[in-house]
């Protein structure tokens, strides 16, 4: 039998894909795949470069260069599945203007703030940060210095930053961009449960009869996780979905219950399904007693703004925002019970009938539902409160912790819980959700690192607005940016992201890839080696830690950010950086390189290189003369190892398709709190929330309060800015590969038609969206994937050259310091 | 000239009491071929199109499809008009089970 190419190629393509979707090929064409040049590809798993979902990807090399991708599978998380942007995975790294040396800001061969960008050796860049960042030390101290980090460092990147800013400098103000993405997740479980990150896991999709999703548009945001929620949908016809957002997106195409919510109001509705709940008598009383405490937050928290902006003044509670005092079920009942139906659509504009129809799911014990959510509820002014609130509606009806009956907080990059969460890279934390305002936690960490005891600061550094505030005012005056762009990222750009970055008292280094708007306002670009590039790890948002090998060498001299962080650390000696009683205190320091003390310590330096496998490059340890990724992993592992936070060991990693910890006796944990599932939960205890000492969780008594800024007479529109499915974050990487670029390549502003006409705007039509902080010209849509109603438009942030971020505001939430970047008024007019 | 040509594969899923209309529309796109279907509201499709372009907008164009709740793409390959032609001897190809093992297994 012959065949053409033509028809071997589309067998196996078809093949491959019935394979994936479990469903069954008619005939011969089941037995066909490949041609003979698929042999001469070298194929290796690698977990993907973009969001929080944590597909598995085959890669294929050729060559010293990725050729191919395809999904995984054997991959738990997306059977063989991959998104748009995973399939073009393998282009990332090969854009044209890929940053290949480091290049510094130099007029007549000497380093000029208002210089131009010129080639510069690893030597004379280190020189010049070496310089900068000991005549601040000196001048200022270790506050004046700050590094932002990135919930897409690897593991050990972001564990080696954070070991030489917190004991290296002794400073705290290292904050990742995940602030912007995840700290008010990371709130919600912290004052609910006293332990980060879900119970649940992915495996819960197979398992709920209804989903119910909270402002999020997985359908653009998470597709591999929108695929495995559509097949049991279809697949099971008493499923219901619920989506809840502030405008219509593709999820709406799925949903039995949709709903269109006023912003803001989202605290309403989550207190009327609890009052819904109590009402009509449906509270799991038996839960209830044995597994929670009831306590009332403090209102009148503020919006995180500069504590001189009459918002900031007028609050009663600024400064007590993560107040809260006990306080029953009785008192509870009664503080919602003004949320009725009827209130909630007042306030929400959705129709009592559906708020009932959802509250339902949630009351009927023998529906199992999965809440979804992720930026829509994060970027919240009162975002830890609404996580709070998703918690109280499962706590009271004893839906949570068992398959299908989980609260489950999506995440937006591809380790924001492995890197930036469990490592702890935030300004408050440290390894294993230990803080470094607790003096026996600081005294854990200097024991593992084997430092001398007062080496951490016990004061809390500055978080990510902070830090853009504090470089406008001259107070942080030697900055490092590693794998983000926050200058497309972060609020009020115009107003308090660029005066600091081009603050003269200031020097910004930008560890990069390719050139961002980011790299372009920084005074020396540092080239980094990406995804592939490097030995890796990333946790995704199940609690599944995944590694990969190096498997191509990177561009130039480019080079991986810890290899960057750990090479830095050489140039210093305990003498520039630590106070002379410290050392005094503990002579046997003296005269040591901040390298000797951190990364030469007897642990991050125990493996050699020959433990590497065979076969794979890693530029790291060929540097520095031992294996430093399973080095800075084995001491990272031993903050969590037996405090319910246990990782397996290393080389395991390497081996399977990514394990959930808590992974004790070498099994990894699915649910946690819930005998039988986890490990932790004391023999009788059925649930156990471990994270608090009682056991209980914690149910918050919290109100509406109205969002920072709202439509008024001149400034009529809600603003809400986001993703779009084929571009990730800031496009720094999805614009480069043609196909995604060419797919969508410009930024345009979702309007109501309506909102349109009234203005004089067609479809196609340039405009200004303007705010009270600044504006941007893009294009008028008002049909497509996202349709808005009367009075709010959607723009997306990945295009760099609509800024977005000029007109958002930069008020964040009063507890976890994240940005509202759904909500503020602008108007729109013609150009 | 020889152009480039792309072929890939789609899971394509959609309300079941869309199935008929979305199958209806399918079938109008020169592009696209059905392998498989199941009424519950899947398809298994593969695209051949001229360039990288047309298949993303194909792709635009199918999500487009009252009903289609999601098309995911699978598989791609680029390959060219006489390369595509040329004939293959069936038996000397590996089965599906062979290359599964082959492509997943890792570098050992």
């Amino acid at each position: 039998m012959k065949l053409t190419r033509r028809d071997v190629i589309k067998a196996q393509a078809a093949t491959t894909a019935a394979a994936v979707a479990g469903v069954s090929m008619p005939g011969a064409a089941s037995n066909l795949i490949t041609s003979s040049k698929e042999t001469e590809l070298q194929w290796n798993k690698a977990p993907c470069r973009f969001c929080g979902t944590g597909c598995s990807v085959s890669v294929a090399t050729k060559e010293g260069k990725v050729v191919a991708t395809h999904g995984d599978t054997l991959a738990p998380v997306n059977k063989g599945l991959n998104c748009v942007k995973g399939y073009f995975l393998a282009k990332i790294m090969y854009g044209k203007d890929r940053v290949t040396q480091p290049l510094l800001r130099k007029t007549n061969g000497k380093y000029d703030k208002n210089g131009e960008f010129t080639p510069v050796s690893w030597d004379e860049a280190f020189d010049i940060m070496a310089e900068k960042w000991k005549t601040t030390l000196k001048a200022k101290g270790p506050e004046a210095i700050g590094m932002f980090g990135s919930g897409q460092w690897t593991v050990w990147e972001g564990y080696a930053a954070a070991k030489l800013m917190k004991a290296g400098f002794r400073s705290n103000n290292i904050d990742p961009n995940a602030r912007h993405c995840m700290a008010s997740a990371v709130g919600g479980f912290m004052r609910t449960f006293g332990i980060d990150e879900p119970m649940g896991c992915y495996d819960d999709f197979e398992h709920a009869d209804a989903f119910v999703l909270w402002g999020s548009n997985m359908a653009e945001m998470h597709p591999i996780l929108w695929t495995r929620l559509t097949d049991r949908r279809l697949s099971h016809p008493h499923v219901k979905v619920a989506v809840l957002s502030t405008f219509e997106h593709r999820s709406f195409d799925l949903a039995d219950i949709p709903a269109i919510f006023e912003p803001h109001t989202d605290l309403v509705l989550l207190n009327a399904i609890a009052n819904y709940i109590i009402k009509s008598g449906k509270v799991n009383k038996d839960f209830v007693n044995k597994h929670v405490n009831f306590r009332k937050g403090n209102t009148d928290i503020g919006y995180g703004l500069r504590p001189d902006h009459p918002l900031q003044k007028a609050a009663k509670n600024a400064d007590k925002a993560g107040g809260s005092v006990p306080y029953t079920f009785e008192e509870y009942a009664n503080f919602v019970s003004e949320y009725t139906l009827e209130y909630a659509e007042k306030m929400s504009g959705v129709p009592a009938r559906t708020i009932e129809q959802i509250a339902k799911l949630y009351a009927d014990p023998k529906t199992k539902v999965m809440s979804l959510w992720t930026m829509g509820t994060n970027q919240h002014t009162r975002g830890v409160w609404v996580n709070n609130m998703l918690y109280n509606i499962h706590l009271l009806t004893g839906k949570i912790s068992e398959p299908g009956n989980s609260p489950f907080s999506l995440t937006g990059q591809p380790s924001a819980c492995g890197t930036a969460r469990e490592v702890g890279t935030f300004s408050h934390r440290l390894p294993a959700d230990m803080v470094v305002k607790n003096p026996k936690h600081r005294e854990f960490a200097e024991k593992v690192w084997k430092l001398p005891a007062g080496t951490i600061p016990g004061k809390p550094g500055a978080h990510a607005v902070l830090h853009n505030r504090k470089l406008k005012d001259s107070e942080i005056n030697c900055y490092w940016v590693q794998v983000n762009n926050n200058m497309q990222a972060a609020p009020n750009i115009n107003e308090e992201g660029l005066p600091g970055y081009r603050n003269p008292d200031n020097f910004i280094v930008v560890s990069e890839a390719y050139p961002t708007v980011t790299a372009e306002a920084a005074d020396l670009i540092l080239p980094t080696a990406m995804w592939v590039e490097k030995e890796g790890a990333y946790g995704n948002a199940e609690r599944r830690t995944q590694f990969w090998h190096q498997l191509v060498n990177a561009p130039g001299v480019a080079k991986s950010d810890m290899w960057q962080v750990v090479e830095f650390s050489k140039r210093f000696k305990t003498e520039d950086v630590w106070p002379t009683e410290l050392l005094d205190a503990n002579p046997s320091f003296k005269g040591k390189t901040l390298f000797d003390v951190l990364y030469a310590n007897g642990q991050v330096n125990q493996f050699p290189s020959s433990d590497i496998k065979e076969g794979y490059e890693n530029h790291e340890a060929e540097d520095f003369g031992f294996y430093i990724q399973k080095g800075l992993f084995e001491e990272y592992a031993t903050f969590g190892r037996g405090k319910a936070h246990d990782l397996a060991n290393f080389d395991t990693y390497h081996e399977t398709r990514g394990l959930r910890w808590p992974v004790v006796d070498g099994k990894e944990t699915q649910w946690r709190y819930r005998e039988g599932y986890d490990p932790y939960v004391e023999e009788g205890k059925g649930v156990q929330f471990y994270g608090k000492p009682d056991g209980k969780a914690i149910i918050f008594a919290l109100p509406y309060e109205p969002p920072a800024e709202s439509p008024d007479e001149e400034y009529d529109l809600w603003l809400s800015t986001g993703r779009v499915l084929e571009h990730w974050h800031s496009g720094s990487m999805t614009q480069r590969v043609p196909e995604l670029y060419k797919a969508v390549p410009d930024a345009v502003c979702y309007v109501h038609p309506d909102d349109a006409k009234k203005r004089g705007m067609r479809r196609g039509d340039e405009i200004k969206v303007i705010s009270r902080r600044g504006e941007i010209r893009t294009r008028v849509e008002t049909r497509g994937r996202n349709k808005p109603p009367l009075g709010l438009i959607f723009v997306p942030w990945f295009d760099a050259s609509q800024l977005i971020n000029k007109c958002t505001l930069d008020a964040t939430d009063p507890l976890s310091k994240q940005t509202d970047f759904k909500k503020c008024a602008v108007k729109i007019e013609k150009v | 000239m020889n152009k480039e040509i792309h072929i890939s594969s789609l899971i394509i899923q959609c309300m079941a009491e869309s199935f008929d209309s979305v199958q209806a529309v399918l079938q109008l796109f020169p592009q696209v071929e059905i392998h498989a279907e199941e009424k519950i509201g899947k398809f298994i499709v593969t695209l051949e199109t001229e360039g990288s372009k047309k298949m993303m907008s194909v792709i635009e164009d199918i999500n487009k499809i009252p009903g289609v709740l999601n098309a995911a793409m699978v598989y791609h390959e680029i390959s060219s008009e006489d390369e595509l032609e040329e004939k293959q001897d069936l038996e000397s190809l590996p089965t599906m089970a062979q290359v599964n093992k082959e492509s997943i297994t890792l570098n050992k």
